[in-house]
């Protein structure tokens, strides 16, 4: 296990993670950057909008960047033309 | 030791010399309990009931996939699984968030006390019923209310149930839990957590830092909530 922060970055402005996640990897990391996009975009979806201009950071204890994932990828959008 | 336990008694109802003479003899032992550290597995056989004394602790229920739902925060004072009395086993755990110090009461005992102090009896049937009135509120929350609601409506909750049992100093109080345990309360992730005490902060209602929770505006911070402590059952009266 490692200490992962996860940076959150969009529009409504900047939330520095001061706490920290315990998991196995950076793959895992990811996979919680990707569920916390979702929480916050359903979250928004229920008041009626979606801003997709969004990432999350996740750096390791020393503040190095190990990977971005962006908002848009944390959800397929679907529509009929 | 068993002090804050019978300031929430006494919230509620009046307890006499004799009734709390009968709940401190019950007490066999003492057990420190470390944070993240099991007080009741689910489905076990139980034999005890435990009082909480120090810390913060929770009843939770573990998913498959590893996640979890923290579904009663417990403070000091709580009869934390006087449920088990009767249940037997619980279908949840009882987990410490901060470290914590339990008072233990064998199920004999509660037994004796269900035969001799029909008061005491009917007071601790308020507090069961009052645990899932508890629960219904945040099933309230889970379902009808928004993140940012939800935590705000679980900051009003905990400054009046940590205030009744004088944990708080004026508007703050004391909340050694992390983002991500709050996060388990309400349903959502430790990072849309962070966001929404964020959001908290910046309207200038609540600060929560450093396992200290600050009230900045409590009227703005309930409004927020639709908080309405009625289901706290706030009144004294004979029980």
């Amino acid at each position: 296990m490692a200490r992962y922060l996860l940076h959150l970055h969009n529009r409504t402005g900047h939330t520095r993670d001061d706490e920290g996640l315990d998991l196995p990897d950076v793959a895992a990391a990811r996979d919680e950057a990707i569920r916390s996009i979702r929480s916050i975009l359903s979250s928004e979806i229920l008041e009626g909008q979606m801003d997709l201009d969004g990432r999350i950071d996740i750096c390791g204890e020393d503040g190095e960047t190990l990977a971005v994932v962006r908002f848009s990828e944390a959800v397929q959008l679907k529509a009929e033309a | 030791m068993l002090d804050a336990h019978l300031k929430k008694l006494r919230a509620r109802d009046d307890i006499s010399a004799a009734e709390e003479q009968a709940i401190r003899a019950g007490v066999r032992e003492v057990i420190k309990v470390p944070a993240d550290g099991l007080v009741v597995r689910a489905n076990q056989p139980l034999e005890v009931c435990t009082i909480l004394l120090s810390g913060i602790a929770a009843r939770q229920k573990d998913m498959p996939d590893g996640k979890r739902q923290i579904t009663e925060i417990h403070v000091p004072g709580d009869f934390t699984d006087l449920h088990s009395f009767t249940l037997k086993r619980l279908d949840h755990d009882v987990v410490a968030l901060s470290a914590c110090s339990f008072a233990v009461l064998p199920h004999k005992y509660l037994e004796q006390i269900t035969e001799t102090q029909p008061h005491l009896t009917r007071v601790y049937w308020f507090g069961t019923n009052m645990d899932a009135a508890i629960h219904r509120e945040w099933v309230v929350s889970l379902g009808t209310r928004s993140a940012l609601a939800r935590m705000a409506h679980l900051f009003c909750e905990l400054h009046i149930r940590l205030g009744i049992v004088d944990l708080t100093r004026g508007d703050s109080f004391d909340l050694p839990i992390t983002q991500q345990e709050l996060a388990e309360m309400i349903g959502i992730t430790p990072v849309h957590a962070n966001r929404t005490l964020q959001e908290l902060r910046k309207n200038g209602w609540l600060e929560f830092a450093g396992a200290l929770a600050t009230i900045k505006d409590l009227e703005a911070l309930k409004r927020a909530a639709e908080f309405d402590p009625a289901y706290l059952y706030l009144e004294r009266g004979r029980r």
